[in-house]
């Protein structure tokens, strides 16, 4: 009986971008939208999470690190692009230091669109890529 | 004293919104963005103010007639598109449901 | 078994309490009560995965752990049933369950895992001193070193169950002593490398360590020979532990080690003298 829809545990990485994205990924934990009811936490070490959400743009700085951060985590897991910088640059499309959407380095599972996506958004978004970890 | 506080906090409603059950959609969301095309005077201001470049006027489309087409992977939905058409053809909805594994649906390369 | 049977259960459920009593306390909701389960459970289908330049050793130290604990909640004495210890080989069990956390962060190479080591291991000589002695001050008072019966209460053991109350409140690592796994909210202590089934078996001696060090201070202070009274009153004590818990903040590191050298060992040395001189 795999029961890790019941308690997927976050690991969140900001490559680079404006903190948008990751102020409404905290907001999810506050008490109007909190996630702990449905067994989300947000964990320090990426040795114990299932789902990296992936914020911002990668920039040339960020590339091997969030590869190396991938690689840490533990078999079944799941990548999610959080906003329109994730998907395809967004707002910092040939900027200076920009280096691409997330999917030229990692295999990203579940786009969720958005400048910041809503908390109910990525709720939903992580509601999806649990149904694709199955 | 904070103890009084939290002994209180225990039998009082918890303020969560629980979002599957419970609709929420508040007045002045901006969402996902929906072309009327029988509005459409094909005049391409929206095409000429999108600061990310994702509107996009295909020529041929439609028997000829041309489509607009809105890449909502680029959007960061500041609706400057929606403020510039001058026959109100972009509607803005409050639609956030949006997720997806196709890079295709939602219009991006 | 009765008693090894009871740790686990009240483990699981002692932990879903401590999030449930949390979040309530943040006008949030909690988890449902299968949580615990569901996060051991999850964690046990996962892949062990360990930096390559870490020791192989690493995974044998959570069941070390688990071993540790769950030979003392096999043998406590829970009301009626006759507990099977002795005074000394509680406090050598007790010290060991510590000092695995601090290996786990050592043999773990990455610098998270240093840090949670070296706050562990100097937070542990804080708290050992007051444990031990409020542990001996009560066998000086029965006078027999062997803990088959819970010991009941008497007013001159009281500096001694403060001492062992405040000692315990550091060794289960929650606020205001949560320096070791502080970095849980930044980052993540000593069990930084850990992941998928080592990890599930650490978090489990972790949740069985509490109902165990709650439930030894009910039979050495306040025994009673009802089981069912005991295990109420050990809940009530952890219930205690997570109000502590959630009003106070984090303390910093040289304050905690003050406090303690200030307070908590002079009262624990107190009450171990004041025993010796009433048995007289």
């Amino acid at each position: 009986m795999d029961l890790i829809k019941k308690s997927p545990w976050v690991y969140h990485l900001n490559t680079g971008g404006c903190i948008g994205c990751d102020i409404e990924l905290i907001a999810c934990i506050t008490p109007k939208y909190d996630i702990e009811r449905l067994g989300c936490l947000l964990k320090g070490s990426p040795r114990h999470a299932d789902i990296l959400v992936v914020t911002g743009p990668l920039t040339m700085q960020t590339r091997e690190r969030a590869k190396r951060v991938y690689d840490q985590m533990p078999k079944k897991k799941v990548v999610i692009a959080l906003g329109s910088c994730g998907i395809t640059g967004g707002i910092f499309k040939e900027s200076y230091c920009e280096a691409g959407p997330i999917d030229r380095d990692i295999h990203v599972d579940i786009y969720v669109p958005g400048c910041p996506p809503r908390p109910e958004a990525i709720i939903y978004g992580i509601k999806k890529a649990l149904e694709k970890l199955q | 004293m904070l103890l009084v506080d939290v002994v209180k906090s225990w039998f009082s409603r918890a303020s969560t919104t629980k979002y599957p059950r419970v609709p929420d959609k508040p007045k002045n969301y901006r969402g996902k963005i929906e072309w009327d095309e029988k509005k459409c005077i094909r005049c391409l201001a929206c095409v000429g103010v999108c600061p990310c470049y994702a509107i996009k006027f295909d020529k041929k489309a439609l028997h000829d007639r041309g489509r607009i087409e809105i890449d909502h992977g680029k959007c960061i939905y500041c609706y400057m598109c929606v403020e510039k058409c001058p026959v109100n053809a972009l509607i803005g909805t409050k639609e956030f449901e949006m997720a997806t594994d196709d890079k295709k649906e939602l219009g991006s390369g | 078994m009765i008693q090894l049977a009871v740790t686990v259960i009240s483990a699981i459920f002692l932990i879903w309490l401590e999030r449930k009593i949390k979040a309530r306390s943040q006008y949030r909701v909690g988890p449902p009560i299968y949580q615990p389960i569901a996060d051991l459970w999850k964690l046990l289908q996962k892949q062990n995965l360990r930096s390559s330049l870490s020791n192989p050793l690493m995974n044998f130290l959570p069941l070390i752990s688990l071993l540790a604990v769950a030979l003392i909640a096999y043998s406590l004495p829970l009301g009626n049933l006759g507990g099977s210890i002795d005074i000394i080989s509680l406090i050598f069990l007790f010290a060991l369950t510590s000092l695995i956390y601090v290996f786990a962060g050592l043999l773990s190479y990455s610098h998270y895992g240093f840090v949670g080591a070296k706050r562990e291991l100097i937070q542990f000589f804080s708290y050992e001193i007051p444990f031990a002695l409020g542990i001996f001050s009560v066998a000086i008072f029965a006078g027999t070193i062997y803990f088959y019966q819970p010991f009941t209460f008497s007013m001159v053991l009281i500096p001694s169950m403060i001492a062992f109350y405040l000692a315990g409140l550091a060794k289960l690592r929650r606020s205001p002593f949560d320096i070791p796994n502080a970095e849980q909210e930044i980052v993540a202590g000593s069990l930084t490398e850990f992941s998928g089934p080592s990890l599930s078996v650490f978090l489990l001696s972790e949740w069985m360590e509490a109902f165990v060090i709650c439930s030894v201070f009910v039979d050495l202070f306040f025994g009673f020979n009802d089981a069912l009274i005991s295990v109420a009153l050990s809940y009530m004590v952890f219930i205690s532990f997570i109000l502590i818990d959630v009003v106070t903040p984090r303390v910093r590191l040289d304050n905690m080690i003050n406090l303690f050298r200030k307070f908590v060992i002079p009262l624990s040395v107190f009450g171990v003298v004041l025993c010796y001189l009433w048995t007289l």
